[in-house]
Protein backbone atom coordinates (compact mmCIF):
# COMPACT_ATOMS: atom_id res chain seq x y z
CA UNK A 1 0.00 0.00 0.00
CA UNK A 2 3.05 2.59 1.17
CA UNK A 3 4.34 1.74 -2.97
CA UNK A 4 1.27 3.04 -4.18
CA UNK A 5 1.02 6.16 -2.04
CA UNK A 6 4.35 6.89 -2.81
CA UNK A 7 3.60 6.62 -6.88
CA UNK A 8 0.41 8.59 -6.78
CA UNK A 9 2.04 11.49 -4.58
CA UNK A 10 4.88 11.62 -6.91
CA UNK A 11 2.60 11.59 -10.13
CA UNK A 12 0.31 14.31 -8.89
CA UNK A 13 2.93 16.64 -7.24
CA UNK A 14 5.15 15.92 -10.98
CA UNK A 15 1.75 16.26 -12.38
CA UNK A 16 0.88 19.72 -10.88
CA UNK A 17 4.88 21.39 -11.29
CA UNK A 18 4.69 20.47 -14.83
CA UNK A 19 1.35 22.68 -15.02
CA UNK A 20 3.37 25.38 -13.29
CA UNK A 21 6.32 25.17 -15.76
CA UNK A 22 4.19 25.19 -18.42
CA UNK A 23 3.01 28.61 -17.44
CA UNK A 24 6.72 29.99 -17.19
CA UNK A 25 7.57 28.33 -20.64
CA UNK A 26 4.79 26.58 -22.34
CA UNK A 27 5.51 23.48 -24.59
CA UNK A 28 9.13 23.63 -23.45
CA UNK A 29 8.65 21.72 -19.73
CA UNK A 30 7.43 18.00 -20.13
CA UNK A 31 6.95 15.48 -17.70
CA UNK A 32 8.57 12.20 -18.32
CA UNK A 33 8.25 8.86 -15.86
CA UNK A 34 7.77 8.92 -12.22
CA UNK A 35 9.33 6.11 -10.17
CA UNK A 36 10.29 4.89 -6.46
CA UNK A 37 13.85 5.49 -6.04
CA UNK A 38 15.98 2.25 -4.67
CA UNK A 39 18.32 2.70 -2.26
CA UNK A 40 21.71 3.42 -2.98
CA UNK A 41 21.02 5.18 -5.86
CA UNK A 42 21.30 9.07 -7.19
CA UNK A 43 18.22 9.95 -8.84
CA UNK A 44 20.43 12.80 -10.21
CA UNK A 45 22.62 10.33 -12.46
CA UNK A 46 20.92 11.95 -15.76
CA UNK A 47 21.24 15.84 -14.66
CA UNK A 48 24.09 16.95 -16.34
CA UNK A 49 26.53 19.51 -14.24
CA UNK A 50 26.71 22.15 -13.65
CA UNK A 51 23.32 22.08 -12.26
CA UNK A 52 20.74 24.42 -10.29
CA UNK A 53 19.63 22.66 -7.40
CA UNK A 54 16.94 23.25 -5.03
CA UNK A 55 15.78 21.76 -1.85
CA UNK A 56 13.61 22.64 0.84
CA UNK A 57 11.98 20.55 3.85
CA UNK A 58 8.62 19.94 5.12
CA UNK A 59 8.21 21.61 8.43
CA UNK A 60 7.21 19.89 11.01
CA UNK A 61 8.50 17.01 9.37
CA UNK A 62 12.24 16.63 9.95
CA UNK A 63 12.78 13.63 7.49
CA UNK A 64 10.52 14.85 4.47
CA UNK A 65 11.38 17.47 1.46
CA UNK A 66 11.47 17.76 -2.01
CA UNK A 67 14.57 18.31 -4.35
CA UNK A 68 14.92 19.65 -8.17
CA UNK A 69 18.15 19.94 -10.41
CA UNK A 70 18.45 21.29 -13.29
CA UNK A 71 21.23 22.14 -15.68
CA UNK A 72 22.77 25.45 -15.59
CA UNK A 73 21.94 25.61 -19.66
CA UNK A 74 18.24 24.41 -18.74
CA UNK A 75 17.99 26.88 -15.72
CA UNK A 76 19.32 29.77 -18.47
CA UNK A 77 16.82 28.98 -20.98
CA UNK A 78 14.05 28.83 -18.64
CA UNK A 79 15.00 32.30 -16.99
CA UNK A 80 14.46 33.78 -20.56
CA UNK A 81 11.76 32.18 -21.45
CA UNK A 82 10.23 33.69 -18.26
CA UNK A 83 11.57 37.00 -19.33
CA UNK A 84 10.33 36.61 -22.32
CA UNK A 85 13.69 36.40 -24.24
CA UNK A 86 15.12 33.91 -26.95
CA UNK A 87 17.24 31.16 -25.17
CA UNK A 88 20.79 32.53 -24.53
CA UNK A 89 23.11 30.73 -27.38
CA UNK A 90 26.86 31.96 -25.34
CA UNK A 91 26.69 28.42 -23.83
CA UNK A 92 27.77 29.85 -20.86
CA UNK A 93 27.87 27.99 -17.58
CA UNK A 94 26.78 30.88 -15.09
CA UNK A 95 24.08 32.50 -14.32
CA UNK A 96 23.76 36.44 -14.08
CA UNK A 97 21.58 37.81 -11.30
CA UNK A 98 18.42 38.46 -12.89
CA UNK A 99 18.72 34.78 -14.52
CA UNK A 100 19.07 33.44 -10.44
CA UNK A 101 16.78 35.52 -9.07
CA UNK A 102 14.59 34.02 -11.76
CA UNK A 103 15.65 30.59 -11.40
CA UNK A 104 15.03 31.18 -7.12
CA UNK A 105 11.64 32.37 -8.20
CA UNK A 106 10.40 29.49 -10.44
CA UNK A 107 12.09 27.25 -8.08
CA UNK A 108 9.80 28.71 -5.05
CA UNK A 109 6.48 28.79 -7.10
CA UNK A 110 7.85 24.88 -7.91
CA UNK A 111 8.43 23.75 -4.38
CA UNK A 112 4.93 25.94 -2.81
CA UNK A 113 2.94 24.16 -5.66
CA UNK A 114 4.58 20.87 -4.46
CA UNK A 115 3.46 21.12 -0.64
CA UNK A 116 0.39 22.48 -1.59
CA UNK A 117 -0.17 19.61 -3.98
CA UNK A 118 0.35 16.98 -0.98
CA UNK A 119 -1.61 19.10 1.44
CA UNK A 120 -4.25 18.81 -0.77
CA UNK A 121 -3.47 15.02 -0.85
CA UNK A 122 -3.53 14.71 2.79
CA UNK A 123 -6.50 17.01 4.21
CA UNK A 124 -3.57 19.22 6.47
CA UNK A 125 -1.41 22.54 5.42
CA UNK A 126 2.17 21.50 4.55
CA UNK A 127 4.48 23.87 5.60
CA UNK A 128 7.75 24.62 3.95
CA UNK A 129 10.97 27.16 4.41
CA UNK A 130 11.91 28.91 1.65
CA UNK A 131 13.70 26.45 -0.66
CA UNK A 132 17.31 27.24 -0.45
CA UNK A 133 18.47 27.73 -4.27
CA UNK A 134 22.03 27.28 -5.81
CA UNK A 135 24.38 26.36 -8.65
CA UNK A 136 26.02 23.24 -7.84
CA UNK A 137 29.14 21.65 -9.83
CA UNK A 138 28.46 17.10 -8.88
CA UNK A 139 25.09 15.98 -7.84
CA UNK A 140 26.39 12.70 -6.51
CA UNK A 141 24.97 14.05 -2.70
CA UNK A 142 21.71 15.93 -3.45
CA UNK A 143 20.03 13.56 -2.17
CA UNK A 144 21.85 12.49 0.60
CA UNK A 145 21.20 10.07 2.77
CA UNK A 146 17.20 9.75 3.34
CA UNK A 147 16.94 8.07 6.78
CA UNK A 148 14.72 4.80 7.14
CA UNK A 149 11.28 6.77 7.96
CA UNK A 150 11.01 8.12 4.38
CA UNK A 151 10.66 6.80 0.96
CA UNK A 152 11.99 8.06 -2.12
CA UNK A 153 10.12 9.02 -5.80
CA UNK A 154 11.54 10.38 -8.47
CA UNK A 155 9.72 12.17 -11.70
CA UNK A 156 11.96 12.96 -14.87
CA UNK A 157 10.90 16.22 -17.09
CA UNK A 158 12.37 17.81 -19.77
CA UNK A 159 12.70 21.46 -19.57
CA UNK A 160 13.42 23.69 -22.50
CA UNK A 161 15.54 20.55 -23.96
CA UNK A 162 16.93 19.91 -21.12
CA UNK A 163 17.00 16.74 -18.60
CA UNK A 164 15.62 17.31 -15.11
CA UNK A 165 14.54 15.72 -11.82
CA UNK A 166 12.03 16.40 -9.28
CA UNK A 167 13.13 13.99 -6.07
CA UNK A 168 10.67 14.20 -3.04
CA UNK A 169 11.70 12.28 -0.18
CA UNK A 170 8.15 11.24 2.01
CA UNK A 171 8.09 9.84 5.29
CA UNK A 172 6.28 6.68 5.65
CA UNK A 173 3.77 8.51 8.17
CA UNK A 174 2.76 10.66 5.08
CA UNK A 175 2.30 7.89 2.97
CA UNK A 176 0.39 5.80 5.65
CA UNK A 177 -2.40 8.74 5.87
CA UNK A 178 -2.10 9.03 1.83
CA UNK A 179 -2.63 5.01 1.48
CA UNK A 180 -5.75 5.63 4.15
CA UNK A 181 -7.24 8.95 2.36
CA UNK A 182 -6.50 7.41 -1.20
CA UNK A 183 -8.76 4.63 0.24
CA UNK A 184 -11.38 6.62 1.96
CA UNK A 185 -11.74 8.31 -1.73
CA UNK A 186 -11.94 4.93 -3.92
CA UNK A 187 -14.36 3.95 -1.33
CA UNK A 188 -16.63 7.35 -1.55
CA UNK A 189 -16.65 7.11 -5.53
CA UNK A 190 -17.89 3.05 -5.04
CA UNK A 191 -20.87 4.68 -3.13
CA UNK A 192 -21.59 7.18 -4.63
CA UNK A 193 -21.82 4.69 -8.15
CA UNK A 194 -23.90 2.19 -5.45
CA UNK A 195 -25.95 5.48 -4.87
CA UNK A 196 -26.48 6.43 -8.38
CA UNK A 197 -27.59 2.66 -9.42
CA UNK A 198 -30.04 3.06 -6.89
CA UNK A 199 -31.06 6.36 -8.01
CA UNK A 200 -31.69 4.56 -11.27
CA UNK A 201 -33.61 1.77 -10.10
CA UNK A 202 -36.29 4.17 -8.10
CA UNK A 203 -36.78 7.37 -9.94
CA UNK A 204 -37.16 9.20 -12.98
CA UNK A 205 -33.49 10.30 -13.40
CA UNK A 206 -32.78 11.03 -16.51
CA UNK A 207 -35.29 13.65 -16.08
CA UNK A 208 -34.08 15.06 -13.31
CA UNK A 209 -30.44 15.00 -14.04
CA UNK A 210 -30.29 18.20 -16.38
CA UNK A 211 -32.55 20.45 -13.10
CA UNK A 212 -30.14 22.98 -12.26
CA UNK A 213 -29.54 23.56 -8.86
CA UNK A 214 -27.70 26.83 -7.01
CA UNK A 215 -25.05 25.89 -4.72
CA UNK A 216 -22.94 28.43 -2.66
CA UNK A 217 -20.74 28.66 -0.05
CA UNK A 218 -21.06 30.40 3.45
CA UNK A 219 -17.52 31.87 5.07
CA UNK A 220 -19.79 33.51 7.94
CA UNK A 221 -22.49 35.65 8.95
CA UNK A 222 -23.46 38.53 11.67
CA UNK A 223 -25.94 40.20 13.35
CA UNK A 224 -26.54 43.93 13.71
CA UNK A 225 -29.57 46.30 14.52
CA UNK A 226 -31.24 47.72 11.06
CA UNK A 227 -29.38 51.57 12.21
CA UNK A 228 -26.38 50.12 12.27
CA UNK A 229 -26.83 47.84 8.97
CA UNK A 230 -28.21 51.14 7.34
CA UNK A 231 -25.52 53.11 7.87
CA UNK A 232 -22.41 51.03 6.29
CA UNK A 233 -20.33 52.68 4.11
CA UNK A 234 -17.75 51.09 1.71
CA UNK A 235 -14.12 50.71 3.36
CA UNK A 236 -15.66 49.62 6.22
CA UNK A 237 -14.89 46.25 7.65
CA UNK A 238 -17.77 43.99 9.10
CA UNK A 239 -16.55 40.90 11.25
CA UNK A 240 -17.94 37.78 10.95
CA UNK A 241 -18.54 35.00 13.08
CA UNK A 242 -15.80 32.52 11.87
CA UNK A 243 -12.34 32.50 11.58
CA UNK A 244 -10.00 32.86 8.41
CA UNK A 245 -8.95 29.45 9.52
CA UNK A 246 -12.50 27.54 9.93
CA UNK A 247 -14.33 25.35 7.91
CA UNK A 248 -16.87 26.70 5.00
CA UNK A 249 -20.44 25.82 4.84
CA UNK A 250 -21.49 24.48 1.36
CA UNK A 251 -25.64 25.09 0.25
CA UNK A 252 -27.39 23.36 -2.28
CA UNK A 253 -30.80 25.22 -3.15
CA UNK A 254 -30.46 26.73 0.47
CA UNK A 255 -30.34 23.69 2.39
CA UNK A 256 -26.85 22.74 4.17
CA UNK A 257 -25.13 19.59 2.87
CA UNK A 258 -21.30 19.84 3.70
CA UNK A 259 -18.24 21.89 5.30
CA UNK A 260 -15.35 22.17 3.43
CA UNK A 261 -11.82 24.09 3.49
CA UNK A 262 -11.43 27.30 1.20
CA UNK A 263 -8.72 26.89 -1.26
CA UNK A 264 -7.26 28.34 -4.69
CA UNK A 265 -6.78 27.00 -7.61
CA UNK A 266 -4.23 27.21 -10.10
CA UNK A 267 -6.09 29.66 -12.36
CA UNK A 268 -6.56 31.92 -9.19
CA UNK A 269 -10.55 30.83 -8.58
CA UNK A 270 -11.99 30.40 -5.22
CA UNK A 271 -12.48 26.48 -4.57
CA UNK A 272 -13.92 24.23 -1.67
CA UNK A 273 -12.61 21.36 -0.84
CA UNK A 274 -15.01 18.87 0.72
CA UNK A 275 -13.99 18.32 4.48
CA UNK A 276 -17.18 16.26 5.49
CA UNK A 277 -20.93 15.58 3.90
CA UNK A 278 -23.42 16.23 6.42
CA UNK A 279 -26.25 13.06 7.07
CA UNK B 1 -2.32 56.00 -13.41
CA UNK B 2 -1.01 55.41 -10.23
CA UNK B 3 2.45 55.88 -7.92
CA UNK B 4 3.50 52.60 -6.93
CA UNK B 5 6.09 51.13 -4.30
CA UNK B 6 7.29 47.19 -5.24
CA UNK B 7 8.08 45.16 -2.78
CA UNK B 8 10.15 41.64 -3.43
CA UNK B 9 12.82 39.94 -2.32
CA UNK B 10 13.83 38.71 -5.50
CA UNK B 11 14.77 41.13 -8.41
CA UNK B 12 12.70 39.17 -10.93
CA UNK B 13 9.91 39.63 -9.73
CA UNK B 14 10.49 43.14 -9.24
CA UNK B 15 11.22 43.53 -12.74
CA UNK B 16 8.26 41.69 -13.71
CA UNK B 17 5.68 43.39 -11.31
CA UNK B 18 7.41 46.84 -12.63
CA UNK B 19 7.24 45.91 -16.02
CA UNK B 20 3.49 44.95 -16.45
CA UNK B 21 3.33 48.44 -14.06
CA UNK B 22 5.08 50.40 -16.28
CA UNK B 23 3.29 48.93 -19.48
CA UNK B 24 0.09 49.95 -17.96
CA UNK B 25 0.95 53.15 -17.64
CA UNK B 26 1.43 53.46 -13.75
CA UNK B 27 4.76 55.06 -11.92
CA UNK B 28 7.12 52.91 -10.34
CA UNK B 29 8.55 55.29 -7.45
CA UNK B 30 10.39 52.99 -5.50
CA UNK B 31 11.48 49.24 -5.07
CA UNK B 32 12.11 47.45 -2.02
CA UNK B 33 13.58 43.51 -1.03
CA UNK B 34 12.71 43.33 2.39
CA UNK B 35 9.97 44.24 4.83
CA UNK B 36 12.46 46.65 6.78
CA UNK B 37 12.85 48.74 3.52
CA UNK B 38 9.70 48.87 2.53
CA UNK B 39 8.31 50.59 5.50
CA UNK B 40 11.02 52.43 4.96
CA UNK B 41 10.67 53.52 1.50
CA UNK B 42 6.61 53.98 2.54
CA UNK B 43 7.47 56.56 4.52
CA UNK B 44 10.09 58.24 2.43
CA UNK B 45 7.73 58.17 -0.68
CA UNK B 46 4.52 58.36 0.16
CA UNK B 47 3.19 55.72 -2.92
CA UNK B 48 -0.39 55.74 -3.69
CA UNK B 49 -0.30 51.83 -3.75
CA UNK B 50 2.69 49.22 -2.47
CA UNK B 51 3.10 45.72 -3.60
CA UNK B 52 4.03 43.48 -1.38
CA UNK B 53 5.54 39.84 -1.18
CA UNK B 54 4.29 37.93 1.66
CA UNK B 55 7.51 35.70 2.31
CA UNK B 56 10.92 37.94 2.63
CA UNK B 57 13.74 38.05 4.94
CA UNK B 58 14.66 40.59 7.28
CA UNK B 59 10.85 41.16 7.96
CA UNK B 60 8.40 39.90 6.38
CA UNK B 61 5.29 41.12 4.23
CA UNK B 62 2.41 40.40 6.81
CA UNK B 63 4.78 42.54 9.34
CA UNK B 64 5.32 45.07 7.05
CA UNK B 65 1.86 45.43 6.22
CA UNK B 66 0.96 46.15 9.67
CA UNK B 67 3.66 48.61 10.15
CA UNK B 68 2.54 50.69 6.79
CA UNK B 69 -0.96 50.38 7.61
CA UNK B 70 -0.20 51.76 11.22
CA UNK B 71 1.71 54.46 9.67
CA UNK B 72 -1.09 55.23 6.90
CA UNK B 73 -4.93 53.24 7.62
CA UNK B 74 -5.79 54.46 3.93
CA UNK B 75 -2.34 52.74 2.32
CA UNK B 76 -3.68 50.25 -0.80
CA UNK B 77 -1.57 47.25 0.12
CA UNK B 78 -2.16 44.44 -2.82
CA UNK B 79 -0.40 41.06 -1.25
CA UNK B 80 1.67 38.92 -3.59
CA UNK B 81 1.32 35.25 -2.54
CA UNK B 82 2.75 31.65 -3.72
CA UNK B 83 0.57 29.01 -3.88
CA UNK B 84 -0.21 27.29 -0.90
CA UNK B 85 -0.37 30.75 1.11
CA UNK B 86 -3.69 30.99 1.80
CA UNK B 87 -4.06 30.95 5.39
CA UNK B 88 -1.63 34.04 5.32
CA UNK B 89 -3.29 35.91 2.43
CA UNK B 90 -6.81 35.89 4.20
CA UNK B 91 -4.70 37.48 7.48
CA UNK B 92 -3.74 40.13 5.47
CA UNK B 93 -6.68 41.20 3.85
CA UNK B 94 -8.23 40.66 7.27
CA UNK B 95 -5.27 43.09 8.34
CA UNK B 96 -6.53 45.69 5.89
CA UNK B 97 -4.66 44.49 2.03
CA UNK B 98 -7.25 45.60 -0.49
CA UNK B 99 -6.34 42.52 -2.58
CA UNK B 100 -3.65 39.79 -3.61
CA UNK B 101 -2.43 38.40 -6.58
CA UNK B 102 -0.62 34.34 -6.57
CA UNK B 103 1.89 34.12 -8.27
CA UNK B 104 2.32 33.12 -11.45
CA UNK B 105 0.28 36.02 -12.67
CA UNK B 106 -0.61 37.46 -16.00
CA UNK B 107 0.47 40.95 -15.80
CA UNK B 108 -3.01 42.07 -16.43
CA UNK B 109 -3.55 40.23 -13.19
CA UNK B 110 -1.66 43.44 -11.73
CA UNK B 111 -3.16 45.93 -13.27
CA UNK B 112 -6.63 44.85 -12.36
CA UNK B 113 -5.44 44.75 -9.02
CA UNK B 114 -3.66 48.38 -9.00
CA UNK B 115 -7.10 49.60 -10.47
CA UNK B 116 -9.82 47.57 -8.02
CA UNK B 117 -7.60 49.31 -5.16
CA UNK B 118 -6.88 52.65 -6.84
CA UNK B 119 -11.11 53.01 -7.51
Amino acid sequence: MLDRALLETGRRTAAAVERLLKTHCGDQAELGAVAPVPEQTNPFAMVPVPAVLSDVGYIGASTGGNIFGLPVAGARALAAAMMGRPAPEDGGDELDELEMSAIGEAMNQMMATAAATMAGLLGQEVDIDPPNTRVVASLDDALGNPPASAMVVSSSFTVCGHPARLVQVVPRSFLVRMGQALEEHAEHARAADRARGAADATVPAAALRDVKLRVWAEIGRTRMPMARAVGIRPGEVVELDRDAEDPVDLYVNGRRFATGTLLRVDDGDWAVRIESLDP
Amino acid sequence: MARVLVVDDAAFMRKLVSDALTQGGHEVVGEASNGVEAVERFKELAPEVTTLDITMPEKDGLTALTEILALDPSARVIMCSALGQESKVLEAIKAGAKDFVVKPFEPQRVLDAVAKATS
